[in-house]
């Protein structure tokens, strides 16, 4: 079976090809790619997420913003893609976006066939693989108050509030979650300690030669607590892995899960492919956490995702939290 | 829309074609699903108007196929799709009386959203839909996993400048390329879009 012939385009290609832009016959393989090739599918993507936030942001200009609001925007799955992107910048900035409203922006008359590969503006802000796209420092936010000065103005000081309130609840619910993680942490430690304290005690008593309970340890585990994922939890935990080591053991703090039973599978992060994945879980004795035993050759040196599901009713697969760390296999 | 317009597979012609798109792994669907949304992408980024009905006759195409001959082997899945797909789009640029594609905005074209309502896009119920549009937020990012919804918070925090070098310490963070940051982001926002979306039909219903 023939496989397809990779295609490269540079990432302004590809701006144009997103905006519409570009003649028949040099969009046909890209149009290709997007379908066939993973790779510049995911790329595309990327790219189009970007776009439509520069747009949000009132970053675009020219030929681009002008192309954007006659071609990109004629398609109203296109043009939802913008009031999601609105949504979610709403959000992340805590206030209302600069751009105006689609349908109002899209009654601007705009340049029919503009020649928008000379035109594309040369700062550079973002790459996705191939040659930067173009956007402008600043923004058009006055726009919006010329535009609808009165509902604008009513709709930014709603959103102000809806976020607020949002991101105060928030706020407390996840400081709640974080004293709770840190509870967890310390008390799985003393039981941790407490356990292989106790497993030594027992080595000792039914005569197990010391070096056996020590290759138990170097060869059999390393056992790690990982917090439940929050917000605020920015340090990645690092695992260190001796040489010989078979399995490691992940105790993975449960939050505010309470399921019966769980399965977890090892993610790479950086190319999303699953590396491994558990058989069914349960919780530990009271709950708060769930072991996870990964065969250590499974692990090298670097960045993992240790993804906790949940079989849901519908036969699915539900991800319930993602636990980042990092390897160092020694 | 030609002769195949209305024909739809049986259980067990999907879950062939489900196998074939799978090529020798077990996606669960989530391959089929990847598949139709590239489809529906290609269709809209052709400005056709109905790109969800094109992707699905696409596929249905291929699964016609698939019975008839057994298997196909000569191309490798993702190209017969698309080879399909080009002749779906050819024959419906045939069609002209369906008028099948989105015209350019203009001044004399506003709007082709031939007078949907209630929709995200109405202008003058701008507060209400941006309340509803918060509200689903909210729920949307409630049903992400929290390493997501701290992906997605802190890749589209902030301006230009600061946006990049926040960028960069948030990969460097994760263990990732740049470029491979804004591939999951992408996704990310991609889960949180469909959640917005389908939260809002339901508050339209």
């Amino acid at each position: 079976m023939p496989g397809p012939q990779k295609l490269e385009p540079s990432d302004a290609v590809l701006l144009r090809y997103l905006l519409g832009a570009l003649p028949v016959d040099e969009a046909e393989p890209i149009e290709e790619a997007s379908i066939v090739d993973e790779d510049l599918a995911a790329r595309l993507n990327a790219m189009e997420c970007d776009l439509v936030d520069s747009y949000v942001r009132s970053e675009l200009e020219g030929t681009n913003l002008a192309k954007f609001q006659s071609w990109y925007l004629s398609s109203p799955l296109r043009a939802r893609k913008v009031e999601a992107a609105k949504a979610i910048m709403l959000i992340v900035d805590g206030a209302e976006p600069g751009a105006v409203s689609v349908t109002s922006e899209a009654k601007a008359p705009v340049e029919a066939n503009p020649p928008a590969a000379a035109k594309i503006a040369p700062t550079p802000t973002l790459s996705y693989g191939g040659r930067p796209i173009a956007a402008r420092p600043g923004g058009a936010r006055a726009g919006i108050f010329r535009t609808w000065p009165m509902l604008g103005f009513a709709a930014a000081v709603l959103i102000l509030i809806v976020a607020v309130g949002f991101l105060t609840s928030r706020n407390k619910r996840l400081r709640n979650e974080v004293a709770e993680t840190k509870k967890q942490t310390s008390e799985l430690t003393a039981k941790l300690n407490e356990e292989h304290a106790a497993a030594n005690v027992d080595s000792q008593k039914s005569g197990a030669p010391e070096n056996l309970a020590h290759g138990l340890d170097n060869v059999a585990t390393v056992t790690m607590f990982l917090p439940s994922p929050t917000r605020g939890a920015s340090n990645v935990p690092t695992i260190k892995i001796p040489a010989g080591t078979g399995l490691v053991v992940l105790s993975l703090g449960l939050g505010s899960n309470n399921e019966e039973s769980y399965r977890a599978q090892l993610m790479d992060p950086a190319t999303q492919k699953v590396l491994w994945h558990s058989g069914v879980l349960r919780p530990g004795s009271d709950g708060t956490y769930v072991s996870v035993t990964v065969p250590a050759p499974v692990l090298r040196s670097k960045m993992y995702l240790l993804q906790l599901m949940h079989d849901a009713a519908n036969g699915g697969s539900e991800l319930l939290a993602s636990y980042p760390f990092r390897a160092e296999v020694k | 829309m030609g002769p195949n317009q209305h024909w739809e597979p049986t259980e067990q012609i999907f879950r062939d074609l489900l196998h074939w798109l799978d090529e020798g792994t077990n996606s669960d669907g989530q391959r089929y699903l990847e598949v139709r949304r590239r489809l529906e992408l290609y269709f809209d980024r052709k400005n056709c108007v109905a790109p969800a009905e094109l992707a699905d006759e696409t596929l249905n195409r291929v699964a016609k196929k698939l019975k008839e001959n057994g298997e196909i082997t000569d191309v490798v899945p993702l190209q017969y799709c698309y080879i399909v797909a080009k002749y779906v789009f050819l024959e419906t640029l045939r069609a002209e009386k369906r008028s099948p594609f989105h015209r350019p905005l203009t001044g004399a074209n506003p709007s082709n959203l031939n007078g949907q309502s209630a929709t995200l896009l109405e202008a003058d119920a701008a507060s209400e839909k941006k309340e509803k549009v918060a509200g689903c937020l909210d729920g949307c990012l409630k049903n992400l996993a929290s390493t997501d919804r701290e992906l997605i918070v802190e890749y589209y925090r902030g301006q230009q400048r600061g946006k990049i070098e926040r960028r960069a310490a948030l990969a460097t963070r994760l263990g990732l390329t740049a470029n491979a940051l804004s591939i999951r982001a992408c996704r990310v926002r991609q889960k949180l879009e469909g959640c917005i979306e389908s939260c809002l039909k339901k508050h339209e219903v």
